[in-house]
């Protein structure tokens, strides 16, 4: 009993997703291999909102940052013209580097908005995003010359808003390549996903994981103990950026195409919803909450607008609900701890 | 009381808008045709600011889920627009059914921020963003019979867009203008502005608005008092929703197309960053806040749209307008003074 | 060894700690004792260099160890010197295991390298080892694995104990009213264990307001009293009596309540707060004081009947059962209170005096208002009220430039003047007031008992006051509760004396 009151959520929506499968009429196969596609794309920016909520700073949408740091890298990448596996280096390298800058900035700003952290990070979210455009949109081509001309608008100022990213999605579609159901895939991303995975474990088991927790428990009592609170949520957004940095390049990576201006919108809303949806709550979270999650979200959201198609007669229907189940989990998560926590408070 | 010196939003601001009067001289453009368009820019996005005004007051936060009140406008248009009513009876009826809509909506939503007290502005972010499928399935399938309004095809659900020329598009701009050689002064436009401004203000003066602003500075002094904090808690949120959907209306009829669907979504981020560059605190709000920040956060955006042009870049506007929004709203949170009663709690 | 010259400490020139010299020899067990207020705590945070001290400037004078001046600016440079705390409030965390708790932030590490430690895997068995290790030293048998939410209070407690003589380098244990919620067989465990400790060549500092444990563990004993030190000691020449009389402190009494009320009618009654059971009755028109130490239960008394702290009581009024939280009747029924925590529960801090002090009271005051048919949306009849607040501001000598000036710039005395000045105003039939005189200055302290014997004197109004300031309440008060242990342990006339009420605090009677 306990158990199925705990995993209420994911049981819920796997029972919605039987539903919709059967009613959208399509095939194993197909779902599966779509839910393969998204799973590899999605993962590593679910996995990014471990470590913020573990350290009590609840879901980190300000993962965009990270997301921004892997496509600048990218963007630059093709501009320099490189290809193959000095491509995939640079793009790795680069958007690391990206990503601990801005992850500092991020939890440096977080740290003076305590008990605000996640409205606080929706607002950076959406201002990195524009000032990333800003750049991209008007600085390149006005402020600065880019090596390769190509990847500019005719106007001569401004990026287009798809770039090719071939350079680095041909290293990966060349590694372990399998066919299932008549289409192509790589089993690469795959390995990618497992080492950090295996990188977050073990982070979990250090001492940083440690500390992160108990500051994620009781920052009060962590202060009393000496621990400094502030550096350890900071590393823990950093890391949080790193992560969706990785997650962007494998996004990308798989996709082929660099959308400049709007593939890095969105996505933590559905991270946010994917692990929510895996059981997990804005305070405790485990990995395979992650899996779990994604897994069940994106074939939910794959097979909603078909079975909307054939039970309204509207695809859109399908598509309403799934928007509203990502935004709705969300609230209700929100609303599940707030209560559970002011219970507790009091 | 009164802040001498400007807050640095505003001061940002004031420093923006010069540099962009000089810009907007430099690329020689219309100033008398941008007064005209300031004046109606700033009344038909002043009154959804307004809106904002009843829940900070009461302390239950800027209202981020500000799409419930705008659906409930939405709505009450739908139904004057498919009644087929023109003219001021359109916009009446859209102002009032919209309002009736909304105190249904305020209930609930106040019944969901009630329980989140001071986490109100997250909650409310998600409220609003889940609120906006739900009404997109109520367009779906709302029983409409204008043919002008559903999609050509097939003839179910609402269009994204409805052009109002031939229904109450504009009918409140045209009121009473003044013209004054090239300069209009839309008169009818500002005065509703300014009533519903007026309303507000000698609102915070009665003792129902006192009682607002004492729960958003020490909430258990009012409960000690033995006043029921969520009834009045309950209040603000449906006032701030009506209001919404008044608003709503107002934009609408001037901007000449009902948009639909996700039309609302991102109205409140514009809306809190006007009223935070307006000077109001997270927790205090006056009209004279809403009525400052909504000239200087809509009238910098219609000048920066000619500079854009004039560079050839004409998405910099959007990207400006978009990072001043979010901008603002950053700064209000990260360096406003943190509320007096989590001082008083940590001494 | 420990040596403390010279310690004082100021809050905004407000001096909470003034010259204290003490010294603790290595393997004694030293007692701090005093009243609330009195400093122990401000001493015992400048060793553990916590944050609040370093905050507010520092402290003065010196601190040696083994003869050598030692610096505190911080928990860690403490901690270095080998002090530790074990904090009234349980410092753990939840949902961790016994070992995690014990082990935090000085964990085994597989591997050291700078920067890098900290991302080295915890050697989880040799942390377990430590614990045990630790836990065994006080003689505590937990499974270090458990989680330690499920934990009964004292071995939570043990937990805490564990992780502080973890640190091999401990030299002084201090332990804050490490009793104050443990029941007997519990405390006698704890007390062997300190005994232990100290045993074993560790300094410790204990803090209770069990005079009897004290009595029973300590070697030497200090008595603080506003801020300073007034006495000191040894094992033989304990004696509760004169303990009690260092802690309050030999002060000219002053006029007390003139005229004795009478026996009223029974207006008030709190049910089953006595010992064996008895109900706690207040009469009409009289003043009833009630005190105890921190803790005791007399929070649930008013707090709990205002709905300001969970818990509460069973009340009636005239006979009427109050439903907790419905503070609406009480308000309804002239029932005010008037809590001590003013700037959270009874202050409009960025507000000016006038809010402050008419808000609430315009249904008892229609003439507050222009619109008395409909009082919700009336305006404020601004020329009443300013007449009315000025005439407060006369009447109670409230420093201020005006009716305007916002609350947040008086003084505290001046604060709880605009709060007398409210209730003036609300004019109740029966008053709670918590701690009126808590934090101001001696002669607004007058004015404001004045006043609180005026509104009985003359309005009639039944009075209950709460207080640990036992002298202003035996002048005032008709009688006296003493709570101890969540109940009213004994009710006094207003002519006792007050070593018996100090005694009586600490749940004792004079022999």
């Amino acid at each position: 009993m306990k158990h199925i009151k705990n995993n209420m959520v994911p049981a819920v929506i796997l029972v919605l997703g039987i539903l919709s499968f059967k009613l959208s009429g399509v095939s194993g196969s197909y779902l599966a291999a779509e839910v393969y596609t998204r799973f590899i794309r999605n993962i590593l920016f679910t996995l990014a909102l471990i470590l913020p909520i573990t350290c009590g700073m609840g879901i980190n949408f300000a993962i965009v940052v990270g997301a921004i740091s892997a496509q600048m890298a990218m963007v630059l990448s093709v501009d320099f013209m490189l290809e193959g596996i000095p491509a995939l280096l640079f793009v790795t390298g680069a958007s690391v580097v990206f990503s601990v800058i801005f992850g500092s900035m991020v939890a440096a700003l977080l740290n003076r908005a305590r008990g605000k952290e996640m409205i606080v990070s929706i607002m950076i979210g959406q201002l990195s995003s524009v000032i990333y455009q800003f750049v991209f949109m008007v600085a390149y081509g006005m402020l600065f010359e880019p090596k390769n001309k190509e990847i500019l608008l005719e106007r001569g100022i401004g990026v287009r808003s798809m770039v090719d990213a071939k350079n680095i999605s041909g290293v990966f579609k060349s590694i372990l390549p399998f066919q299932f159901d008549g289409k192509t895939y790589t089993l690469f991303p795959l390995i990618l996903i497992a080492l950090f995975t295996l990188l977050l474990f073990y982070i979990q088991k250090t001492k940083f994981g440690v500390l992160a927790r108990a500051v994620g428990t009781d920052m009060a009592v962590a202060g009393k103990l000496g621990i400094e609170s502030n550096r350890v949520r900071s590393i823990c957004i950093i890391l949080s950026t790193v992560f969706a940095a990785m997650s962007q390049i494998l996004f990308v990576a798989d996709f082929g195409t660099i959308n400049v201006y709007t593939g890095h919108l969105g996505l933590d809303t559905f991270a946010a919803a994917a692990i929510l949806v895996g059981g997990a709550s804005i305070r405790k979270v485990k990995m395979r909450n992650c899996f779990v999650g994604v897994i069940l979200f994106h074939a939910l959201f794959i097979t909603s607008p078909m079975a909307g198609q054939n039970l309204f007669h509207n695809p859109s229907v399908g598509e309403y609900f799934r928007s509203f189940l990502a935004y709705g989990v969300i609230v209700i998560a929100i609303i599940m701890n707030l209560k559970t926590e002011q219970a507790k408070a009091v | 009381m009164r802040n001498k010196y400007l807050n640095p939003p505003q001061m940002i601001m004031f420093l923006y808008m010069g540099i962009l009067l000089i810009a907007a001289a430099a690329v020689d453009m219309n100033l008398v045709g941008l007064v005209n368009d300031a004046l109606i820019k700033w009344a038909m996005n002043g009154v959804i600011v307004l809106s904002l005004i009843p829940m900070i007051n009461v302390g239950a936060g800027r209202n981020f889920g500000m799409s419930i009140g705008l659906s409930a406008g939405l709505v009450g248009m739908i139904f004057a627009v498919n009644a087929r009513y023109t003219s001021w009876q359109g916009f009446f009826t859209s102002v009032f059914l919209g309002m009736a809509v909304a105190v249904a909506f305020g209930f609930v939503y106040a019944k969901i921020l009630n329980q989140l007290k001071l986490n109100e502005e997250i909650v409310g972010t998600f409220a609003g963003y889940s609120f906006i499928p739900i009404m997109n399935l109520f367009y779906t399938f709302a029983p409409v019979s204008n043919r002008q309004m559903l999609y050509p095809i097939g003839g179910q659900g609402l269009r994204p867009k409805v052009n109002l020329d031939n229904y109450f598009g504009q009918v409140l701009d045209h009121l009473w203008q003044i013209q004054i050689g090239q300069l209009v002064i839309p008169l009818g436009l500002l005065l509703f502005f300014f009533a519903i401004g007026g309303g507000l203000w000698l609102f915070s003066k009665t003792r129902t608005g006192m009682i607002f602003s004492a729960i958003a500075e020490n909430d258990r002094f009012v409960k000690l008092s033995g006043i029921r904090v969520n009834r009045y808690r309950t209040i603000g949120i449906v006032m701030s929703t009506v209001l919404a959907a008044v608003g709503v209306v107002v934009y609408t009829q001037s901007y000449g197309i009902l948009h639909l669907y996700d039309g609302p979504f991102m109205m409140s981020f514009p809306a809190v960053s006007a009223i935070v560059i307006g000077g109001a605190s997270p927790k205090k709000a006056t009209v004279a806040n809403a009525l400052i920040g909504t000239f200087l956060y809509q009238t910098t955006y219609l000048l920066s749209i000619p500079v854009a042009n004039a560079l050839l870049i004409p998405e910099m506007a959007e990207i400006l307008r978009t990072i001043v929004t979010s901008g603002i709203i950053l700064y209000a949170f990260i360096f406003e003074r943190k509320d007096t009663r989590n001082e008083a709690h940590q001494k | 060894m420990l040596e403390v010259r010279n310690l004082s400490k100021n809050f905004d020139g407000n001096y909470v700690l003034r010259g204290i010299h003490l010294k603790i020899d290595d393997g004694k067990v030293y007692g701090l004792i005093g009243a609330n207020g009195s400093g122990k705590s401000t001493f015992m945070n400048i060793l553990n260099g916590n944050d609040v001290i370093v905050r507010s400037g520092g402290y003065e004078g010196s601190v040696c160890i083994d003869g050598e001046e030692i610096k505190i600016g911080n928990h860690s440079q403490s901690a270095a010197h080998g002090i530790a705390m074990v904090h009234q409030e349980l410092a753990l965390f939840y949902g961790m295991t016994v070992t995690e708790n014990i082990k935090i932030n000085h964990e085994n590490v597989k591997f050291t390298g700078g920067p890098f430690t900290e991302f080295a895997c915890v050697d989880r068995k040799k942390n377990r080892e430590d614990a045990v290790a630790a836990l065994e030293r006080i003689g505590s048998e937990l499974n270090p694995d458990q989680v330690v939410d499920r934990l009964s209070l004292n071995q939570k407690q043990f937990v805490e104990l564990a992780r502080e003589l973890d640190n091999r380098r401990v030299r002084l244990l201090m332990l804050d009213e490490p009793t104050s919620s443990l029941n007997i067989t519990e405390t006698r465990g704890l007390l062997k264990c300190i005994r232990e400790i100290a045993d074993s060549g560790i300094s410790v500092l204990f803090v209770s307001h069990r005079l009897e444990e004290i009595m029973e563990v300590c070697d030497t004993v200090s008595v603080l009293r506003d801020g300073e030190l007034i006495s000191t000691y040894e094992k033989s020449e304990f004696d509760i009596r004169r303990f009690a009389d260092d802690m309050v402190g030999k002060e000219i009494v002053k006029a007390k309540k003139e005229k004795k009320h009478e026996d009223g009618p029974v207006v008030f009654q709190y049910k089953k707060i006595q010992s064996k059971g008895g109900d706690l009755d207040i009469k009409k028109g009289e003043i009833f004081g009630i005190t105890g130490l921190a803790g005791q239960g007399q929070d649930q008394l008013l707090d709990g009947l205002f709905d300001l702290k969970d818990g509460g009581c069973q009340a009636f009024y005239k006979d009427c059962e109050l439903r907790k939280g419905d503070n609406q009747a009480l308000i309804k029924n002239g029932i005010y209170y008037l809590s001590e925590d003013r700037a959270g529960t009874s202050l409009f801090l960025e507000s000016p005096i006038w809010k402050n002090m008419i808000f609430g009271t315009e249904e008892r005051h229609p003439e507050f208002l222009h619109l008395k048919s409909c009082p919700a949306l009336s305006f404020l009849n601004k020329k009443v009220i300013s007449a009315h607040v000025e005439k407060m501001i006369e009447t109670l000598n409230i420093v201020c430039r005006g009716p305007e000036q916002k609350v947040r710039e008086l003084s505290g005395g001046n604060q709880q003047k605009v709060c007398v000045g409210r209730a003036l105003t609300f004019r109740p039939e029966l008053l709670f007031i918590s701690e009126p005189t808590r934090g101001i200055d001696v002669y607004s302290k007058e004015l404001i008992l004045k006043w609180i014997l005026k509104m009985n004197q003359e309005y009639g109004t039944t009075i209950v006051v709460a207080s640990g300031e036992l002298e202003e309440l035996l002048r005032i008060c008709d009688r006296i509760a003493v709570m101890y242990q969540g109940q009213a342990f004994k009710i006094f006339e207003g002519n006792s004396g007050l070593e018996e009420l100090t005694l009586a605090l600490y749940g004792r009677e004079v022999s």
